[in-house]
């Protein structure tokens, strides 16, 4: 199949400054890791191409900066999101804080057209935490998230994991989906995450 | 304690009475469109008294310093006129046709095989003594602290002037992974030896250049002051073209500031007062500012975290570079709450902090957000899209195909209407998301966009040319990439892609740079003139459609900052740019004195 007949889809990470939204989309994209990513001016665009049982989708990653003001230029890439990834760092109470204003942003432009994901970043903190994992499930259903994780770029932990749930709310997969409710479980264990993975060729 | 009602100059409604005006027909930008001479010759004299110098019209203060009225009384043109102005500007460009490629003379141009070769006569060699070029033993970073555990803000009152770039050695540059200014050479778009291949050339440009600037600085009667000149020629065609094909690195910090006017803006002490007042100051945008410090050039070796090697160093082994970032960020964002803190302000005030001392870097970064691109990094980001408005009229002139290419995109997924419609603008006010890409470009002036070496040379003509060669860089990057943003059946995230990754190819600075001033393409005759006109045009279009009314709804931000001052820091002057000492007019005057004794000396012997 040619990459231009592959079914596209735009997933926009937003959240604070420094939750990790880069190093999210970094670990995902290329695997690797480093302690600090240049600040994301305005947006960053990045695609990739994901298999997922036996169904191939291109993945539209659009990682945009975290400073308030940025907000005002965000909207349009929101407009026509499937997916928006809201982040925030385990270790930061405050970026857990605003993750209303988020959700308001994207609700604003798509209604409720687009699956919201909520992810805990930098899961490894664990002496730095601040946002208990209970506090950010509530959230996650306060705020209708499809999906909630908490991850860490760092260790590698649950992103892969968050990509392939991300892909199975897609339409391209809603069959499947379907079939496997036991899968909405969210498993945050962190001895898990081999065995979570294992089904994804990405 | 600063009053409501005080504000300062660089507040953006008052800076945007620059374009408050209701001239809503649209700007003409320089082309091959055919002009009517007898409107051109009637009108507006003193709109191009600057003819000479048109990058230096908006620096053309008046006593009281106020560069904003000033301006504003400048462009303050009865709106009858208006289109006669935009028609007189283009003639003003025909009648500088003869100015050309890199600004040469026609008859002055190069061949197009070797476009940096001498076309200056003047080079006879003696006049050159081997100051600068030919060096043996310096480190290839000699300024690198390793460790400073003192934050004290006044620790900085000694002034460092360590910033040295080092001297063109091929030996160190082609052994270390690192290029002059502490960067890493390798990265996801160009390789190591990518780098040091076409190092090998350039740096034989480098070299030829400099002792072109050594001729030339000698010939008006300057000092090379041991390779470190603080003073440079008046203004002239030779020097723009000398600017246009790179200051040395060596002398860039100096350069910069001479060119930008620093010396006119810089305030003895106050920088220092800044830092004394910012000491133990916790808000919002000092919080930020901490979180983007190590996410500023993480590779830089002066701004990389220093590796810890045992456990017991802590928070303290900070890089002098990184404590010098942040005494620059947070004084920042006390001088002008307006903008406190932007992301994308780090890399500005990093890549200054690489070739000027502190103080320094702090002002330029003022001249940069306040003269330079004024309005970009307010609280509301609206001069973003002013300035990305203006880039899409740009294209929409200069390379058609591309601007209805962008138009297309997203046009399936609006159901609103017909909101692309290119008759009524609404492409200013709802730009197509293709231009958002585009942003950083002028946030970060290219930083992170371009390779660095291409980028330092957009900044050297950013100082003596204005904001206008920020879009003729841009115009050309477009041109560049224009086959394959118009390849047939390209999706919309290839074009994504190939914006984004296309710029950051581009080693080869003289590549781009032969674009900007090919000889034929009408965007580099786009002068400051036309975009101020466009920025007021995309300004009031945007404003019709209400973009402004919850303009302030984030200011309660600011409150932190102003609180925190005393009324000294407050003085209305700070704002304004009252040292109308005329540098280069002055400097003109002394480059002549000096000439007249150099002659003396020379006849006396």
């Amino acid at each position: 199949m040619s990459k231009s007949n592959l079914s596209k889809y735009k997933i926009v990470f937003l959240g604070e400054q420094n939750v990790g939204k880069t190093s999210l989309i970094t670990r995902f994209m290329y695997d690797t890791f480093d302690s600090s990513y240049a600040a994301t001016i305005g947006i960053d665009f990045l695609s990739k191409t994901m298999y997922l049982d036996d169904k191939t989708i291109r993945l539209q990653l659009w990682d945009t900066a975290g400073q308030e003001r940025f907000r005002s230029l965000i909207p349009s890439y929101i407009r026509d999101s499937h997916v928006a990834v809201i982040v925030y760092d385990i270790s930061s109470k405050k970026s857990f804080d605003l993750l209303d204003k988020w959700v308001e942003d994207v609700k604003l432009e798509r209604d409720n057209n687009v699956v919201i994901c909520l992810i805990g970043n930098k899961n490894d903190l664990t002496n730095e935490r601040q946002v208990s994992i209970q506090d950010g499930e509530l959230k996650a259903k306060k705020l209708d998230a499809k999906i909630f994780l908490e991850t860490s770029s760092k260790l590698g932990y649950n992103v892969k994991n968050l990509f392939k749930k991300i892909a199975k709310t897609l339409p391209e997969f809603e069959e499947i989906q379907k079939g496997n409710e036991e899968e909405e479980m969210i498993d945050i264990n962190i001895e898990n995450k081999e065995n979570q993975e294992s089904q994804c060729q990405c | 304690m600063l009053s409501k009602d005080k504000k300062s100059p660089s507040m953006p409604n008052i800076r945007w009475q620059r374009f408050n005006m209701n001239n809503t027909s649209l700007p003409i930008l320089p082309n091959n469109k055919i002009i009517n001479d007898n409107k051109l010759k009637s009108n507006n004299q003193d709109q191009f008294k600057f003819k000479d110098q048109p990058h230096l019209s908006h620096l053309n203060n008046d006593n009281n310093g106020d560069i904003i009225n000033n301006n504003n009384s400048s462009l303050s043109i009865p709106n009858s006129i208006s289109n006669q102005i935009s028609i007189a500007s283009s003639l003003n460009y025909s009648n500088l046709s003869v100015i050309d490629l890199y600004g040469a003379q026609e008859d002055d141009v190069p061949s197009e095989q070797d476009q940096d070769q001498d076309q200056d006569q003047d080079l006879d060699g003696d006049i050159v003594d081997d100051e600068g070029y030919v060096h043996v033993s310096e480190q290839l970073h000699p300024h690198i602290v390793k460790k400073s555990s003192n934050i004290d803000p006044s620790s900085r009152l000694i002034k460092d002037h360590r910033n040295q770039i080092p001297i063109i050695n091929n030996d160190n540059i082609l052994k270390s992974d690192r290029d002059r200014y502490g960067f890493k050479k390798s990265n996801n778009f160009i390789s190591e030896s990518d780098y040091n291949q076409w190092w090998i050339s350039y740096s034989q440009h480098l070299i030829r250049r400099k002792k072109k600037w050594n001729t030339l600085i000698l010939k008006n009667g300057l000092s090379l002051n041991k390779d470190n000149p603080k003073r440079f020629p008046p203004k002239s065609e030779k020097l723009k073209r000398y600017i246009r094909k790179g200051i040395p690195s060596e002398w860039r910090g100096n350069a910069w500031w001479y060119f930008a006017k620093g010396s006119e803006v810089l305030q003895e002490g106050f920088y220092d007062k800044l830092i004394e007042s910012s000491i133990d100051l916790m808000n919002k945008d000092v919080e930020i500012i901490n979180r983007d410090l190590n996410r500023t050039f993480p590779d830089n070796i002066y701004f990389k975290k220093i590796e810890k090697d045992d456990a017991d160093n802590n928070d303290d082994d900070e890089p002098e570079m990184i404590q010098q970032l942040r005494r620059v960020l947070v004084a920042f964002s006390i001088y002008q709450p307006s903008i406190g803190y932007c992301q994308s302000m780090n890399f500005i005030a990093g890549l200054l902090l690489i070739f000027l001392d502190e103080e320094r870097a702090f002002w330029m970064l003022v001249i940069i957000t306040k003269r330079l691109l004024p309005g970009l990094h307010e609280i509301n980001l609206e001069g973003v899209s002013i300035h990305q408005g203006v880039l899409m009229l740009a294209l929409r002139d200069y390379l058609p195909s591309i601007f209805e290419k962008f138009l297309k995109i997203n046009l399936i997924d609006d159901e609103d209407e017909n909101i692309q419609s290119i008759s009524n603008y609404e492409f200013l006010n709802r730009l197509p998301p293709v231009m958002l890409t585009t942003s950083s470009w002028f946030m970060s002036i290219f930083i992170g966009i371009l390779p660095i070496e291409t980028t330092l040379r957009v900044w050297d003509c950013l100082f003596a040319e204005d904001s206008c060669f920020l879009f003729k860089t841009s115009i050309a990057i477009f041109k560049l990439i224009e086959p394959k943003l118009l390849m047939n059946g390209i999706d919309e995230m290839e074009i994504f892609t190939t914006i984004q990754n296309s710029p950051k190819y581009l080693l080869d600075s003289n590549k781009i740079f032969d674009l900007i001033f090919k000889r034929g393409e009408f965007w580099n005759k786009l002068t400051q003139d036309d975009i101020e006109r466009c920025k007021k045009f995309v300004y009031n279009q945007r404003k019709q459609k209400n973009h402004y009314k919850d303009n302030n709804k984030d200011s309660s931000n600011l409150k932190f900052n102003r609180n925190l001052l005393n009324d000294k820091l407050w003085n209305e002057d700070l704002y304004g740019f009252k040292k109308n000492i005329g540098v280069l007019q002055w400097n003109k005057k002394l480059s002549e004195r000096m000439k007249l004794n150099l002659k003396k000396n020379f006849t006396k012997s």
